[in-house]
């Protein structure tokens, strides 16, 4: 795959930038006693992300009886952070996410710190076989509203969509494609989306959501090859995301 | 109102309630930052189990109800999806309040009864204050919603 040159935006819009990676463990534990593990393998992690939360797999139901209400959710991994901080860590039984929240830096942050935090999760977990590789960026794009005449804007950002008649205005839109590209072999779960906003605002949040993933076999927690498909994956969200925007955003953001 | 919630992170709400129910299946990966719904399902749900019984807070605070936690859920699943997460925390009153502080220090408090009553109350970075109070119907009044966005990331 050939590498594209894409212009460093110095107010890139992403809210989050997020790598994910799943993987089966080597060791077959009762899920108490994974979620113990997961625990024990966080207590290192504690002085620079001191925030833990509790992933939970299910639901809350609420019940009209207070005395009958109860969390019913089980835990599935913990999410540790810090204040003021924009690195965030997922330590869960089946697998490890990174994310760099606003302000991004570079990719260069992000993929350093992902790899190495995700050596500490393979180091404390044992061996592990990773089944799921990603890479996600969530950007967040302001355009001027009404959207109508905005065309090198809102052309790029809503092929092939449109509004149903050349008599409606477009006030919010959601729209989820899934694609297989196949010069990576990995599939690009596209969102793009924009609330309703409210009367008399001129400007629209308009969110493009890239998802770039592919699950994978035969790869150890340590091989090298997982990052190197990382990388490929930072590309391919990068061609999705520069086709999508058009010039004039890309220099706004520069 | 219904919201449907999509294993990406995104809720979206059906004005129309429908007797079929969508099954989305499209896989997605773990965003910290759409986690955000669930989080705040979560802490709603804490705060109730915990605060649940009269004198909670050893100091006469009211019991918060399940419709106060059930009002607070669909409030969080309405919140523009680009703010920040708020804190959550229980109120004496029995209320369930969200919390943002902005970038630039503003502050802005939104809270809920078991009537549905949402109060909202705002500190701008010049100091001005702003409150209000309106019924919740489903979705954020525009007013209450606006001033949100100015805690947006």
């Amino acid at each position: 795959m050939v590498e594209m040159a894409y212009p460093h935006l110095n107010q890139a819009p992403i809210i989050e930038a997020l790598i994910d990676i799943q993987c089966l463990w080597g060791d077959d534990l009762t899920h108490d006693k994974a979620i113990q593990k997961l625990e024990d393998a966080i207590k290192p992690l504690k002085s620079e992300f001191p925030i833990v939360e509790t992933q939970m797999m299910q639901q809350i139901a609420f019940k009209p009886d207070p005395s009958q209400t109860a969390v019913t959710g089980i835990a599935n991994g913990f999410l540790l952070r810090a204040e003021g901080s924009p690195y965030a860590i997922q330590f869960r039984r089946n697998g490890f996410t990174f994310s760099r929240l606003t302000p991004y830096q570079s990719w260069k942050d992000l993929s350093e710190n992902a790899q190495r935090h995700w050596k500490i999760y393979v180091d404390l977990l044992g061996k592990v076989s990773v089944t799921r590789l990603a890479v996600r960026y969530i950007n967040r794009v302001q355009v001027p509203f009404p959207l109508s005449g905005n065309n090198d804007l809102i052309k790029n950002l809503r092929q092939p969509l449109t509004q149903p008649s050349d008599f409606s205005e477009i006030v919010s839109f959601v729209d989820q494609t899934v694609s297989h590209d196949s010069s990576s072999g990995a599939f690009v779960g596209f969102v793009r989306a924009m609330q309703q906003i409210p009367a008399g605002a001129t400007v629209a949040d308009v969110v493009l959501d890239i998802d770039v993933f592919r699950t994978v076999a035969g790869l150890g927690g340590g091989d090298q090859a997982v990052w190197e498909l990382i990388e490929g994956f930072h590309d391919v969200k990068n061609r999705v995301f520069f086709d999508c925007i058009g010039a004039s955003l890309i220099a706004k953001y520069r | 109102m219904e919201h449907l919630s999509h294993p990406s992170g995104y809720v979206f709400v059906m004005s129309s309630p429908s007797i079929y129910k969508c099954e989305f299946t499209a896989e997605s990966s773990p965003s910290v930052f759409l986690q955000k719904v669930d989080f705040m399902r979560q802490k709603i749900s804490e705060i109730l189990t915990d605060c649940r019984i009269y004198n909670w807070d050893g100091e006469g605070g009211r019991a918060v109800s399940p419709v106060t936690a059930a009002l607070a859920e669909k409030i969080a699943e309405s919140l523009p999806m680009v703010l920040d997460r708020p804190s959550l925390f229980p109120m004496a009153n029995g209320k369930i309040a969200f919390q943002w502080i902005a970038r630039d220090k503003s502050a802005f408090l939104l809270s809920v009864d078991d009537r549905g009553k949402i109060t909202d109350s705002a500190i701008l970075k010049d100091g001005e204050r702003k409150n209000g109070s309106k019924v919740f119907l489903g979705t954020l009044p525009s007013d209450v919603r606006e001033p949100l966005l100015l805690a947006a990331v």
